[in-house]
């Protein structure tokens, strides 16, 4: 808990540091041809001229009281923005360790029980290629190769994606979204009971939930294989085998159980970290999640808002660690005592 | 070799051979074991680690490491086969009939389950029963286990017991299961010595108490000794020599079981001495004798010619050129 | 009592060379190949009567032949402004792999050393060098690299060093610091008790002596199989701070740069632009794992997600 404490404080303190490093907010915000004495006024407003003890406290009650600066472009308060692209980048999140539960894991658990088996090979190639392809160029591979490779339809039909527009952003364009509840368009359509909506939301989620699957997920393929094989070559598997319980209880009760926390570990991580490291993505697929608003940010020298993103990013990662940490003493009778 | 008679043994192996493929080429740690063992009997197996001690326990249950196999002979229970058995009979053998206790009793618990999650599950994996009966099972096995407080112990998970209570849940463990044969892979080697003491006699008095037999492996003489009233010396692979404690003690025939007795000191009290030359390579496979290279008694049949099974007695063997009548 | 500290044999050269598998000598051998184009690219020009592929200026446009697919003359085509993308790609090896090895060894160094500092003292140092490895490590990457560019945004800094590669390196070696630092630590950890190092204590060797004559020779195994993935992961980096428009500015050849100047192209059926840098990135990260022995990945906030 101290630690959580001590870690945040000096995620906060190394953005602080680095808003207050930069010296541009002023010109960025005014532009450069302006007066000393403006500039003056404005550094004034801004308590620019506090010593920076006084300066550092009011940006960490502001950062408490959830306010990350205005966005010098839009006039919008950052925590606003990311208040409503935040969920648009859980969505993708989340479809993403789906799609890596669904390969990732059985997978791995395969390949830890059969090291030399057909899937294991299956999981290791696919793990290799994972690592070696940027997520950003493996989107705009699966755009072109989906749909723009195809040969033209005959006219009057003309090319593909002018009849089937590749799923770019959350929705296509002319789809009302769902009405908000969650933030999440798929959970929101559902629960407005559209099922057509729920569909399409779904649809526009599904490549760049591969693609970050792809790309994200031979860890999760690689720990559950290590853990799994560990777990199995284990001295107390074959005790229970020994009392005559059978594959799958051993299975269930015994690898999958020992072999979970370092898999969930590394889920939650894998989370944490898709929130802040899926920027490329969102930016490849027009996704309106937190990424591309820190990448806007960036383009537009909008510091707090590349800020605010990069904060609450490593906010989120920070609790999760510490959420993980309660799961894994849960599951752990060792870390208990 | 014999073959297994349906003389009214429990388990009869004859003729046991079992490869291993290893990264580095095959190894061959059992090659060609015989041994039988009689209802409610106490039967010891001494050799140096490596000599295919534990390989014989496993080769009894069927539980091969990777890559390993059993490429040669029969294990018979009664008069079943168990190499012939599939998989739902495998698992019903395992448990029911034969049950083992290991070496690294802390280690042999799963760390995630609490002691009575495991016991009750060897429980009910072997019959027809409900929870209930299985916790009272639970509670009593601690109990005839000398522990004083089974409640909390059965609460209690892998880590927060010592290595003798470990071993003597491993016990309740096997006990569990309600075989007519528990298997002992050196159960007491990790202990201290007045606990080794302990919990050899616990499992002695609890195996008797239930009428099952006993196969007790360890390279401490001592300890077999102490427990077993049939005793098999090993030597790559094979038991080399088989008889009651009393001669095995005291006359043995092999020159091996000999040069053992001697390291050990059992009767002359001198400081413990070594055998010299090397331990065999178990990625040979030895046609001739496998320690003719160490014998002091060494003959130039020994160069030449298999092994000769020598029957001695009621349930005695040896296998040696010199015969059991030399010297 | 054993004075000598292990594993201090060199490895002959050929190690370097031939791997344990036929895949990984073919590996090895790729990025070899890789390496070579990359330190002789820009010569490439001088000899352009000997090379079985045509070779042109990186940087001269040709208005006449835009968005040209493969062909004989420009084996990858062009670019809108008529830039073979082959030179291209070719020149951006360079630029990729030089970056990503200075940055590398930077924080990896200094990772390093911080690991076997914090190995030796434990106590607080130790503790200080684990909560910033996990303040550093909460930040996800791209993200710690946009931050990196938001705070020297304006800062000239850096003199006469272009200032996107610059803060690149920096990024990368702040990506580096605390992975090295983490693995080398759990390494040296347990070494702080062996008998070598007192003895090295007895001899009176001082603190940085023995860090620097028994700790890292004995970390280095570790750092070298840490070496290859890491720089992998490092071009993985620059290629998706470039793509979206950090670090290297166009028309400058980079692998990210040029795969976002085809992304626009891309959809229009022109797929030469971004395809090769692609495929080129692909190939060296691929190429380098060649090089370590174990097949594992950086796991979790070092994952290589970029």
């Amino acid at each position: 808990m101290v630690i959580l404490a001590v870690v945040l404080l000096a995620v906060v303190m190394i953005g602080f540091t680095i808003t207050r490093s930069t010296g541009t907010p002023l010109y960025a915000s005014l532009g450069v041809a302006v007066s000393e004495a403006i500039i003056e006024q404005r550094a004034e407003e801004m308590g620019l001229n506090e010593p920076i003890v006084v300066q550092f406290w009011t940006y960490v009650t502001h950062l408490l009281q959830g306010d990350l600066g205005v966005s010098r472009i839009s006039r919008i308060p950052v925590a606003e923005d990311i208040a409503l692209k935040l969920p648009a980048t859980a969505e993708m999140v989340f479809f993403t360790l789906a799609v890596s539960f669904i390969w990732a894991i059985p997978l791995g658990v395969r390949a830890g029980l059969r090291p030399d088996g057909k899937l294991a090979k299956l999981g290791e190639g696919m793990a290799q290629f994972g690592v070696s392809v940027p997520a950003f160029w493996l989107g705009l591979l699966f755009i072109f190769l989906l749909y723009f490779l195809p040969p033209r339809l005959p006219e009057p039909l003309g090319p593909l994606p002018s009849l089937f527009p590749p799923p770019l952003g959350r929705v296509g364009s002319g789809v009302t979204p769902p009405e908000m509840v969650t933030g999440l368009y798929t959970v929101d359509a559902l629960i407005a009971g559209d099922f057509r909506l729920a569909w399409h939301t779904l649809w526009h989620l599904i490549l760049p939930a591969v693609t970050l699957s792809l790309t994200s997920g031979p860890p999760l393929f690689r720990v559950t294989r290590s853990a799994v094989s560990e777990a199995v070559s284990s001295p107390f598997v074959e005790a229970a085998y020994s009392y005559g319980l059978g594959r799958r209880t051993v299975l269930i009760r015994d690898v999958l159980r020992n072999a979970s926390p370092p898999v969930l570990n590394l889920a939650a991580m894998t989370f944490g970290y898709l929130i802040g490291g899926g920027v490329l993505v969102e930016v490849v697929f027009s996704w309106p999640g937190i990424g591309s608003y820190a990448v806007w940010g960036m383009d537009n020298s909008d510091y707090d808002v590349v800020l605010g993103v990069v904060l609450i990013a490593a906010i989120i990662y920070v609790i999760l660690y510490f959420i993980v940490d309660l799961i894994q003493f849960a599951m752990d009778p060792r870390l208990r005592d | 070799m014999s073959s297994g008679p349906a003389n009214g043994a429990l388990l009869t192996l004859s003729g046991v051979e079992v490869t291993i493929n290893t990264l580095s080429g095959p190894v061959h740690p059992l090659q060609g074991v015989d041994l039988e063992v009689y209802p409610g009997e106490t039967v010891g197996l001494v050799g140096e680690s490596g000599s295919g001690k534990s390989m014989t326990l496993r080769s009894i249950l069927r539980l091969m490491p990777p890559g390993g196999a059993i490429t040669g002979g029969s294990v018979k229970w009664q008069d079943r086969s168990v190499l012939d058995l599939d998989t739902d009979e495998l698992q019903a053998y395992r448990g029911a009939d034969v049950a083992m206790i290991y070496q690294n009793p802390v280690s042999a618990l799963d760390p995630l389950l609490s002691v009575e999650r495991q016991i009750v599950d060897a429980f009910k994996a072997n019959r027809e029963t409900s929870d209930g009966v299985a916790e009272e099972f639970a509670r009593d096995a601690l109990r005839d286990l000398e522990f004083g407080n089974p409640d909390v112990i059965l609460n209690r998970y892998p880590h927060q017991l010592s290595g003798g209570m470990a071993q003597r849940v491993n016990i309740a463990l096997a006990l569990a299961c309600g075989p007519s044969l528990i298997l002992a892979d050196e159960p007491t080697t990790g202990l201290d010595m007045t606990t080794q003491i302990r919990v050899l006699d616990l499992l002695e008095q609890q195996v008797h108490a239930r009428n099952a037999a006993l196969l007790f492996i360890s390279h401490d003489l001592r300890a077999v000794s102490r427990v077993a009233r049939n005793i098999g010396i090993m030597y790559a692979g094979q038991v080399v020599e088989f008889g009651p404690r009393e001669r095995i003690l005291t006359d043995p025939s092999h020159p091996y079981a000999r040069a053992l007795l001697e390291c050990m000191d059992l009767r002359t009290g001198e400081r413990p001495r070594s055998i010299p030359g090397l331990v065999p390579r178990m990625t040979e496979e030895y046609e001739l004798c496998a320690f003719r290279d160490r014998c002091p008694s060494r003959m130039a049949v020994c160069d030449e010619e298999r092994l000769p099974v020598h029957e001695l007695g009621r349930r005695g063997r040896l296998l040696c050129h010199l015969g059991p009548d030399h010297g | 009592m054993t004075v000598l500290s292990p594993q201090r044999e060199r490895g002959r050269m050929a190690r370097v060379f031939v791997g344990p598998t036929v895949g990984m000598t073919i590996r090895r051998a790729l990025f070899f190949f890789m390496l070579f184009l990359a330190v002789v690219a820009p010569w490439l020009d001088d000899f352009s009567a000997w090379l079985p592929f045509p070779i042109y200026d990186p940087l001269r446009p040709d208005p006449f032949n835009p968005v040209s697919p493969p062909t004989a003359e420009h084996w990858f085509g062009t670019d809108t402004l008529g830039l073979d993308v082959f030179t291209r790609v070719l020149m951006a090896t360079r630029v990729d792999f030089t970056l990503a090895l200075i940055g590398v060894a930077l924080g990896g160094g200094l990772g390093c050393l911080a690991g076997a500092w914090a190995a030796y003292r434990r106590g607080w140092v130790d503790m200080v060098a684990l909560r910033i490895v996990e303040v550093l490590q909460s930040f996800p990457v791209l993200l710690l690299g946009l931050a990196m560019f938001a705070a020297f945004g304006s800062l000239e800094i850096f003199g006469p060093v272009d200032h996107g590669m610059a803060v690149l390196v920096l990024s990368i070696s702040m990506v580096n610091f605390p992975l090295y630092l983490r693995q080398v630590r759990s390494v040296l950890l347990p070494l702080t008790e062996a008998e070598f190092v007192q003895a090295a204590k007895c001899a009176g060797l001082g603190a940085w002596g023995i860090v620097w004559h028994h700790f890292i020779p004995n970390a280095r195994g570790q750092i070298l199989a840490l070496f290859p993935l890491t720089c992998a992961y490092a071009i993985q980096i620059i290629a998706g701070l470039s793509f979206i428009g950090l670090g290297i500015e166009p028309p400058n050849p980079e692998w990210g740069s040029m795969i976002k100047a085809g992304a626009t192209l891309i959809v229009q059926g022109h797929w030469w632009v971004s395809v090769f840098p692609g495929a080129f990135i692909v190939l060296s990260v691929y190429s380098l794992t060649g090089f370590s022995a174990r097949s594992e990945t950086l796991v979790g906030p070092g994952g290589t997600s970029a």
